[in-house]
């Protein structure tokens, strides 16, 4: 039933944006732009999470390095995209390695704050750099440049984000069905044994932690060109919380669990944030609820499946 | 390098160290206590600043506002346990960190619905307003002073109920083993409350005591969060004596770090260079510090004895 | 070649805090035999089991596996080395598939895991052994069943089924019986029945007729030391085993 109700979502994303142009309603591009950078960050999070048992709050640091990606070398006149790109997978995949090599040698709470302590002291390093913009941010005028591609065409830009959620989702499909999939998932569901078994997992998990890095920098890469503007908020703690909510939303360890995670987080926010300028406060209640009554998220609800 | 300076910035780090400590012994508490991790945490401490700045409005006198500010920071706390938290201990902690994220949602949007979206002042009384001549000519902030006095006679406290009061005694029995505690004849429904509302009130009086310099402000409660769980991480989760030792070294190094790291590294390298990399490296010295401790003692300094 | 000894443990010591959980254990596990380590409760075996698994470190003594020391090893390196062990408390991975479980085992002694691409669960070099192994231990039936699906004798079946499909050199059996039902008890004394000669077993169990029925030779275990050692029928007849240890049971 989840699988159905992610087709169909990919079925709506892949022919919704030119419908929605020629009604008139550019609004919804922008919308739909953000849910798919915004899914497939949270797909790459899903399967060091989800599929993993890695419960990293520091995510949002990736979307970070990949939207600076952009911005840096766009500040010093550099529009080249493939550079943008290879800049945004090496940086979020050596800044995993080189927390994960530490992180992943703790456990629960400790893996918790560690990964959160981590993206803040890219948060913080960032906001002090003031030739960056520190706080304030930067402006991206001319987005990455690609042959045949022109990314300024809001439609392009679109389609090269939903193919970028595509190969997430088909590339975290393939893995987690291999043999590397496999093993990790195992040494979610019980160390002990995998252990017992010869495995040493701490590898495993530090490559799984490392490839979520790196395709998580590249949605920042995609949501820096699309905002046109990048600040040290994008990786605020917070915005990790709310991957983590979307992840666990859509139901954790589904592949399509994010996609429909996100899309109801920014249809709740859309639809909240037009009711109220408190819509923080139904959005907690709700997310409360969820951890208490719906703990397998929507992808659960509709299996069927609660608690 | 000028003495007076330095002599100065150290007590600013101390400052900052013993608010480090009335915000990550709670934590430590709570997290060695129930193995809960609770993110709202921060939100407590706003909670204690808005209560703190709302009651000396009404009473005129900062001291009363504390006062009074405290038993009700407990009550809210004491709420937020048995209406929320309670029902989590026994589910993972990534249901606990989304729970409280939703906590943290929760708490901001009330916040500004009851205070608005501006900051709130808090005027010192005249007495505490001035300046200090310390020995050797150094001039220092009175009130400053105030902060690092009371928080380190809150620590002594602190310390003398759990090491020295039958409550202690509960508390360090629930900690060690919850199920030898309960067989005992404690009751460790009403601890867990208890112990939620004693780490409540200490962020709490954190958080009034930070309010005369920084004002009351949504959100101040997420930034320090993180600091303090680095001070959690550093010192060992559950051990109040490692709160306390990590919360001053981290106080004290990040405060000396923002001073003096351009200087530092002017030795070292030019001094433009300097300047360029200073900010950028202080801001990630605490998270660097954190590295390195774990990397060798993977528990932190003061590691669970048992567990 | 029978008497080739696989496993040697030499003067093994643990303490916790005050306590000597296992105070200078020597013993000789032979390739071929069926070992088996009886013993009181809180007479040391949960202890020597991790000790010989690698999930904690001995305060003294070696353990050699073919000649080589694995004291020191952690317990993915000794699985390495062919030790598999079974898990007293049913141990899998509760959301995948029984056949799932089994094929984790098989991939451990495979070795290549960093593997990326290919499906994992229609690699016919990984099915055919785990679903020789579920065969095996007459658990085929439920090999597409999530693995907390299952009833309690089938989960232990899935433990036996598990450390077979790695082929190592030791199977460690941790009370393999434990909770049983009588029927699913004389279905697993079938099973390891099967196995004997085949395998090298070194087996702790509580269930006295098990140990009787299967085991070459037994060492009893008692607060932390070996108090006798032998053939079933030795240490039967062995008056101070039957004082300390069997009791009443026995006669």
């Amino acid at each position: 039933m989840s699988r159905r109700v992610g087709w169909l979502l990919l079925a709506l994303l892949a022919a919704g944006p030119p419908l929605a142009l020629a009604a008139g309603q550019p609004f919804y591009v922008d919308i739909m732009t953000r849910l798919v950078c915004l899914a497939a960050a949270a797909t790459s999070l899903n399967f060091i999470l989800g599929h993993g048992g890695m419960i990293s709050f520091g995510h949002a640091a990736y979307i970070g390095i990949g939207a600076y990606a952009v911005g840096i070398p766009a500040y010093y006149g550099l529009h080249d995209g493939w550079l943008h790109l290879l800049l945004a997978v090496c940086c979020s995949a050596l800044f995993a390695l080189a927390t994960g090599v530490i992180a992943l040698r703790t456990r629960g709470v400790y893996f918790i704050m560690i990964t959160m302590a981590f993206a803040q002291m890219v948060f913080f390093a960032i906001v002090s750099i003031e030739e960056y913009g520190g706080d304030d941010g930067l402006v991206i005028d001319i987005r990455s440049e690609f042959p045949l591609l022109d990314l300024e065409d809001g439609l392009t830009l679109y389609y090269v984000c939903f193919a970028l959620l595509l190969g997430t989702l088909y590339l975290v499909h393939r893995l987690m069905r291999s043999r590397f999939g496999m093993v990790i998932e195992g040494a979610k569901g019980n160390e002990r044994r995998m252990a017992a078994l010869g495995f040493a997992f701490y590898r495993h998990r530090l490559a799984a932690y490392t490839l979520a890095g790196a395709l998580c920098g590249l949605s920042g890469a995609m949501l820096g060109n699309f905002t046109n503007f990048i600040s040290p908020e994008m990786m605020d703690w917070t915005r990790s919380g709310e991957l983590i909510f979307m992840v666990v939303l859509g139901g954790a360890g589904a592949l399509f669990g994010p996609l429909i995670g996100a899309a109801a987080f920014l249809l709740l926010e859309e639809l909240l944030s037009g009711w109220t300028v408190y819509w923080q406060l139904p959005f907690g209640v709700l997310l409360i609820l969820v951890v208490l009554f719906a703990r397998g998220g929507l992808a659960g609800l509709l299996e069927g499946r609660r608690g | 390098m000028d003495a007076g300076l330095v002599a100065a910035q150290l007590l600013n780090g101390l400052q900052l160290g013993v608010l480090l400590f009335l915000l990550a012994s709670g934590l430590t508490l709570i997290f060695g206590i129930m193995d809960f991790v609770n993110l709202a945490h921060g939100s407590l401490y706003m909670v204690g600043a808005y209560l703190c700045a709302e009651l000396t409005d009404a009473t005129g006198s900062f001291l009363l506002a504390v006062a009074l500010a405290l038993p009700a920071t407990a009550l809210v706390g004491a709420a937020v346990e048995l209406l929320v938290v309670r029902r989590l201990y026994r589910r993972d902690h990534l249901d606990h960190v989304l729970a409280t994220f939703g906590l943290i949602l929760c708490f901001d949007a009330l916040v500004q619905m009851i205070w608005g979206p501006e900051g709130m002042a808090i005027r010192l009384p005249a007495w505490a307003d001035g300046q200090q001549h310390l020995p050797g000519g150094l001039v220092f902030p009175t009130y400053r002073l105030l902060i690092i006095g009371a928080g380190l006679a809150v620590a002594a406290g602190l310390y003398v109920l759990v090491v020295r009061t039958k409550l202690g005694m509960r508390i360090r029995a629930g900690a060690s083993n919850p199920a030898m505690a309960g067989a005992l004849g404690i009751d460790i429904g009403r601890l867990f409350t208890l112990v939620f509302a004693l780490g409540a009130v200490m962020a709490g009086l954190a958080g009034m005591m930070i309010a005369p310099i920084t004002e009351a402000s949504i959100g101040m409660g997420n930034e320090i969060i993180i600091t303090a769980f680095v001070v959690v991480i550093v010192g060992g989760i559950g051990s109040i004596r490692g709160a306390f030792v990590a919360a001053l070294l981290i106080g004290l190094i990040d405060t000396m770090g923002r001073s003096f790291l351009d200087m530092a590294l002017k030795l070292a390298m030019s001094a433009q260079a300097a300047e360029t990399s200073a900010p950028a490296l202080s801001a990630m010295l605490i998270y660097i510090l954190m590295a390195a401790v774990l990397a060798f003692r993977p528990q932190g300094l003061f590691p669970p004895k048992t567990r | 070649m029978a008497e080739e000894a696989l496993l040697q443990v030499e003067d093994l010591k643990k303490s916790f805090g005050g306590v000597t959980a296992v105070d200078g254990v020597s013993m000789t596990v032979r390739r071929g035999e069926v070992h088996a380590v009886i013993g009181p409760n809180g007479a040391g075996k949960t202890t020597l089991i991790s000790l010989l698994a690698g999930e904690i470190g001995p305060d003294r003594g070696r353990i050699l596996l073919g000649g080589r020391d694995i004291a020191r090893q952690p317990a993915y390196a000794r699985a390495r080395l062919g030790l598999a062990r079974s898990f007293q408390i049913t141990s899998v991975v509760p959301e995948m598939r029984v056949l799932d479980n089994v094929l984790l085992a098989v991939l451990a002694r495979d070795g290549r895991s960093f593997r990326f691409w290919h499906p994992a669960r229609s690699d016919p070099a990984l099915v055919r052994p785990a679903e020789a192994a579920l065969e095996r231990v007459s658990l085929a039936h439920a090999a597409g069943e999530r693995a907390d699906a299952i009833s309690h004798g089938e989960h232990r079946q899935l433990e036996i089924a598990m450390t077979l499909a790695a082929e190592p050199e030791l199977l460690l059996l941790d009370e393999p019986m434990a909770g049983m039902s009588a029927e699913e008890s004389r279905r697993m004394t079938g099973i390891l029945e099967g196995l004997k000669g085949e395998k090298t077993m070194l087996l702790v169990e509580h269930d006295m007729d098990v140990v009787f029925a299967l085991a070459d030779r037994i060492d009893v275990l008692v607060g932390g030391r070996i108090a006798a050692s032998g053939t079933p029928e030795a240490v039967r007849a062995d008056e101070a085993v039957r004082r300390a240890y069997l009791g009443d049971e026995a006669v």
